[in-house]
């Protein structure tokens, strides 16, 4: 009776242990177009992944890397730069880049940016240029997007976060945990910091308007409810500012029409503002509809193409999120899963 | 700069120390049996047989001695218990890495830990660290998984833990060890203990050191763990004093502890990242007791407890690997405590009433980056009055019929910098077995209440900044058990079924991107049953034991619909535990070998298989030779812990070491 129990108890045990982890169906076809979302996860909890959505076909592969490469792409994948058909993820946690094939999803080697690396955006020029910001070094680091070397660093402000490019020159937002106020400048013949340009308080978000300035998001104090952020213009050509929207309520991520709509991310919603005459709508949809939990939208971006906006939620920044789509009135239309943290949302044409 | 700024915040070197508690989403009574020296009393006492390690009480739980081949090997208290039923050892790295407990998927913030009558969990956040302590200075560990009826452990809230560092020698002994190991370990114990002057004494020295450089696996990459190494030493001393004072006998039992730790503190492991965290950690513990019975009567005796603590950490983080602003912490907790509590024995009564009192004082100190120094601290003043009546009764030679009644009445004073709260309220517990002796069956049930008030780490967060100002509530705990125990010469089956529901729960809530902070909005309820078979002795020599654990811990709060953590396990908490024991002796060897099973753990609030963590079987294998010339006695131990080189995590991103030695000689005189 006894060597029964135990053996029943050995028999258990192996049923128990033989559950393996699930996988979602992997693309048959090679991707073409789609919308890929960078799941940031927890941070120290090695969980990020890339969820990747077919609009045509309303298919959700929520594990796009894991299901091919057979691991996990790292911690705390931040952010993606598309150039010729592949993806080049930041993934902050692990100190790297990924370099993933776009149409597979297989992994095609990393860029391996040291202790305290810490990518955050990247920026690629051409196949033999691309920079990251690193976060804990403070600096903007260059690599080569073929060979995938490092090239130099060159040193900014604190705690840089997004990047964007214009003649021959780039913009590195300097955040400073909150409490920078100034963009730097760099010259890519020099390759140095030839300007400091001041701007609002906490600058995160860089991008080129449709006029081909730069547009600098900044968020604010986050621990003031009353702290105040806004839009910021530069012209690249004379560094110097040229116009700026204040707003309240810690302004964030956004995304920019071609009708020069700028949709963007606060503690209410999202907002929208029409550049043309700033005309500024703070909730324009509201953050419950994006997140009945705690209000909060993640990610921005608009299909220019098919004239959608899609909204990143988190839940409770603790479970996989969702991607919400909305049409350009805000009205809501469809959802579809991701992973934890749904941090930022591409469309990939080929 | 999404999750940067929440990690910034939440401060991340070590879950547990500064923890965010997630697994939270995280028995019985007058244990101590002393034995009256100079007359036989009347009062009614509880009997541990020690080769069958339970006592006979209301609720569920187990006296661990340890053995010598244990204390021997010098291992970690966590490691002794962790194939016991309704056990959870959550480690970070090997030796003298952090080690919590939590029982029956409640998180370990939950179970208070008692030496000698003082509660010795930390203020920050109300863990205690078990790498603190190790097998060969303590005796004795008293587990309460339900309800704890013990009157002098008034403050437990649910669990509680008993670790006993007395030892009664009638004969004088001394004892020299020398310890080698895997990774770098080196372990060094003087200890003498005897009895002198009507006392049994125990000094013991001890010095352990590890590199614990070891390698690992981790999503396909291998990686050596850097900056984990440990150095710590320990002295104490407890002492058990039979005095007479006006001819009455007085028994004191006195527990003075030193020690210090420097340590590494390693960095989470990901993929391409296996460096070195550059944080060390310096800690130092001084705690004194005095535990005192004085037996006023025949049938009243007297329970006076006093207790010092002193607790001081100092963390250097060059690298700002635990936030991206500061560069130092100094942690230091004082806290005084005493107890007084009067017993009243007649035939079926015992009848116990005494007040608690205990002061904390918690101070953090933090060296930002750019020089600033930010200061916070709290002062708790606990007081609580305390009745209990216990009644026992025999209807036959072989039926007893015992039950309790516990009432509390609790006053805490909290004073978190400026701000001052101020929490009352009762607990109580009630309890009753059945025994009949002649069949060895026992059956027994118990309910009881507890608070649990908010940490230092949750005040800080929750007043933080303007956004949060919350006042925080208590939470509410509801502890129940029913139980029974089946007993003979050869064996011991025990099978409980429990409840562990904790309501009003603080959660950490986003208040907006990269900002969390804690609130009163959670509700966890574990439930299970546990399966236990003891020391089947299938020969003279050979006897094998087997339980298993069946943990329901699930979120029980949700705010909407589409929350999909809603009756999701709690992280970390495995559905199934299993665990075998093979125990051999032979004349002057012994073997030991255990295997314990956890079941999948989910690392996500819900349980997304994709980010869990592997099913996983840990053995280990212990071997121990007896020898002795006169009156010299040698030991020699082998230790082989995760005997397979297993590669697995017990918390995600840390992973553990793989095979492990550790060779002990001793020599007693």
């Amino acid at each position: 009776m006894k060597f029964k129990i135990l053996f029943t108890l050995l028999i258990a045990s192996f049923i128990f242990y033989s559950c393996s982890k699930e996988n979602s169906t992997e693309p048959t076809n090679p991707v073409t177009k789609g919308v890929f979302v960078i799941n940031e996860g927890l941070y120290m909890q090695n969980n990020s992944e890339i969820t990747f959505y077919d609009p045509s076909t309303e298919q959700t592969i929520t594990n796009f890397y894991s299901q091919k490469n057979q691991r996990i792409i790292g911690d705390n994948a931040n952010s993606m730069y598309i150039f010729e058909n592949k993806g080049y993820v930041a993934v902050d946690g692990s100190n790297k880049i990924e370099v993933i094939d776009l149409q597979t999803g297989q992994s095609l080697g990393i860029i391996n940016l040291g202790q305290n690396g810490s990518p955050r955006e990247i920026f690629i020029l051409n196949s033999s240029r691309g920079f990251v910001t690193s976060f804990n070094k403070h600096s903007v680091i260059e690599f080569n997007p073929s060979t995938l070397s490092i090239v130099r660093e060159i040193p900014v402000g604190k705690y840089p976060e997004g990047i964007a490019y214009a003649n021959f020159k780039l913009f590195v937002a300097n955040s400073d945990l909150g409490n920078g106020n100034s963009i730097s400048v760099i010259d890519l013949n020099s390759n140095s910091v030839i300007r400091t340009i001041q701007v609002g308080r906490n600058p995160r978000f860089v991008s080129l308007s449709n006029d081909g300035r730069i547009l600098i998001g900044c968020s604010g104090d986050f621990f003031s409810a009353t702290s105040l952020g806004g839009y910021y213009f530069v012209d690249p050509n004379t560094l110097t500012k040229t116009d700026s929207i204040i707003l309240s309520h810690h302004p964030q991520d956004f995304a920019l029409t071609k009708d020069n709509l700028l949709y963007y991310i606060n503690d209410k919603g999202i907002g929208r503002i029409n550049l043309n005459n700033k005309n500024t709508d703070t909730v324009f949809i509201s953050g419950m509809t994006i997140n009945d939990m705690y209000g909060i939208a993640y990610s921005i971006a608009y299909d220019e193409i098919n004239q959608r906006l899609y909204v990143g939620n988190p839940k409770n920044f603790v479970q996989n999120g969702e991607v919400k789509i909305f049409d350009k009135n805000g009205n809501y239309l469809k959802k579809f899963e991701t992973k934890i943290n749904p941090g930022a949302i591409y469309f990939y044409r080929n | 700069m999404k999750l940067k700024l929440i990690t910034l915040i939440i401060g991340n070197f070590v879950i547990e120390l500064f923890s965010i508690s997630n697994s939270s989403y995280r028995l019985h009574s007058s244990i101590f049996h002393f034995e009256d020296t100079s007359k036989i009393y009347s009062m009614s006492e509880i009997y541990i047989i020690d080769r069958l390690n339970y006592f006979d009480n209301l609720s569920s739980g187990f006296v661990k001695k340890i053995k010598l081949s244990e204390q021997l090997s010098s291992v970690s208290i966590g490691n002794l218990v962790s194939s016991r039923p309704g056990i959870f050892t959550k480690s970070y790295g090997s030796e003298g890495s952090l080690q919590t407990i939590s029982i029956r998927g409640s998180g370990s913030e939950y179970t208070s830990v008692f030496i000698n009558g003082i509660n010795y969990n930390n203020s920050l956040n109300g863990v205690f660290d078990f790498s603190k302590f190790s097998s060969d200075e303590i005796s004795e560990i008293i587990i309460k998984k339900s309800n704890d009826f013990e009157p002098i452990n008034n403050n437990s809230f649910g669990n509680s833990i008993e670790l006993n560092p007395f030892e009664k020698n009638d004969t004088s002994k001394s004892i020299f060890k020398f310890q080698i190991g895997s990774f770098g370990f080196r372990g060094f114990q003087l200890k003498t203990s005897g009895y002198e002057l009507n006392t049994y004494y125990k000094i013991n020295f001890s010095k352990k050191s590890a590199k614990n450089d070891y390698e690992y696996k981790f999503n396909d990459e291998t990686g050596i763990r850097h900056n984990a190494d440990v150095n710590q030493n320990s002295l104490s001393t407890a002492l058990i004093n039979n005095l007479n004072i006006f001819n009455r006998p007085v028994l004191i039992n006195s527990f003075l502890h030193f020690m210090d730790k420097q340590m590494g503190l390693p960095n989470f492991v990901s993929s391409n990242r296996h460096n070195n965290s550059g944080t060390r950690e310096r800690e130092k513990n001084f705690s004194s007791s005095i535990n005192s019975k004085v037996f006023l009567s025949d049938d009243i005796f007297m329970n006076v407890i006093l207790g010092y603590n002193n607790n001081q950490m100092k963390i250097d983080d060059p690298l700002l690997s635990i936030n991206l602003k500061t560069k130092e912490y100094l942690l230091k907790e004082n806290s005084i405590n005493s107890k007084l509590f009067f017993n009243h024995f007649t035939k079926n009564f015992v009848f116990t009433f005494g007040f608690s009192k205990s002061i904390e004082f918690f101070d953090k100190n933090e060296k930002r980056d750019d020089g600033y120094v930010n200061q916070e601290n709290l002062l708790r003043k606990n007081f609580s009055s305390n009745l209990k009546l216990s009644y026992d009764k025999k209807f036959a030679e072989n039926l007893i019929f015992k039950s309790s009644l516990f009432v509390s009445l609790n006053y805490v004073e909290n004073h978190f910098n400026s701000h001052n709260k101020i929490y009352k309220f009762p607990n109580f517990r009630f309890g009753s077995s059945i025994n009949v002796k002649s069949l060895g069956l026992s059956s027994y049930a118990n309910v009881g209440t507890g608070i649990r008030v908010p940490n230092f780490y949750e005040y800080s967060f929750s007043r933080l900044t303007s956004l949060t100002n919350r006042e925080l509530e208590p939470e509410n705990i509801l502890n129940y058990e029913i139980g029974t125990r089946y007993e003979n010469e050869n064996f011991l089956f025990e099978f409980t079924y429990f409840t562990f529901d904790v309501q009003n729960k603080i959660i950490w809530r986003p208040q907006r991107v990269a900002f969390f902070s804690p609130t009163n909005l959670g509700r966890i309820k574990s439930n299970g049953i546990e399966l236990n078979i003891e020391q089947i002795k299938l020969s003279n020599n050979f006897s094998i034991g087997a339980n298993y654990t069946f943990t329901n811990a699930l979120k029980k709060s949700r705010l909407t619909l589409n929350d999909q953590s809603y009756n999701k396990q709690l992280p970390y908490i495995p559905k199934h535990k299993a665990s075998l024991i093979f125990y051999y002796k032979l004349k002057s060897i012994e073997f030991e070998f255990s295997s314990t099973y956890y079941s999948r753990r989910f690392v996500t609030e819900d349980n997304d298989v994709l980010f869990s963590l592997d099913p996983v079987i840990i053995s280990n294998l212990s071997s121990t030779f007896y020898y002795s010339i006169n009156s010299y006695h040698f030991r020699l131990n082998l230790l082989i812990q995760n005997l397979f080189n297993t590669s697995y995590q017990l918390i995600q991103s840390f992973p553990m070491p793989g095979r492990e030695y550790r060779l002990t000689i001793q020599m007693e005189v």
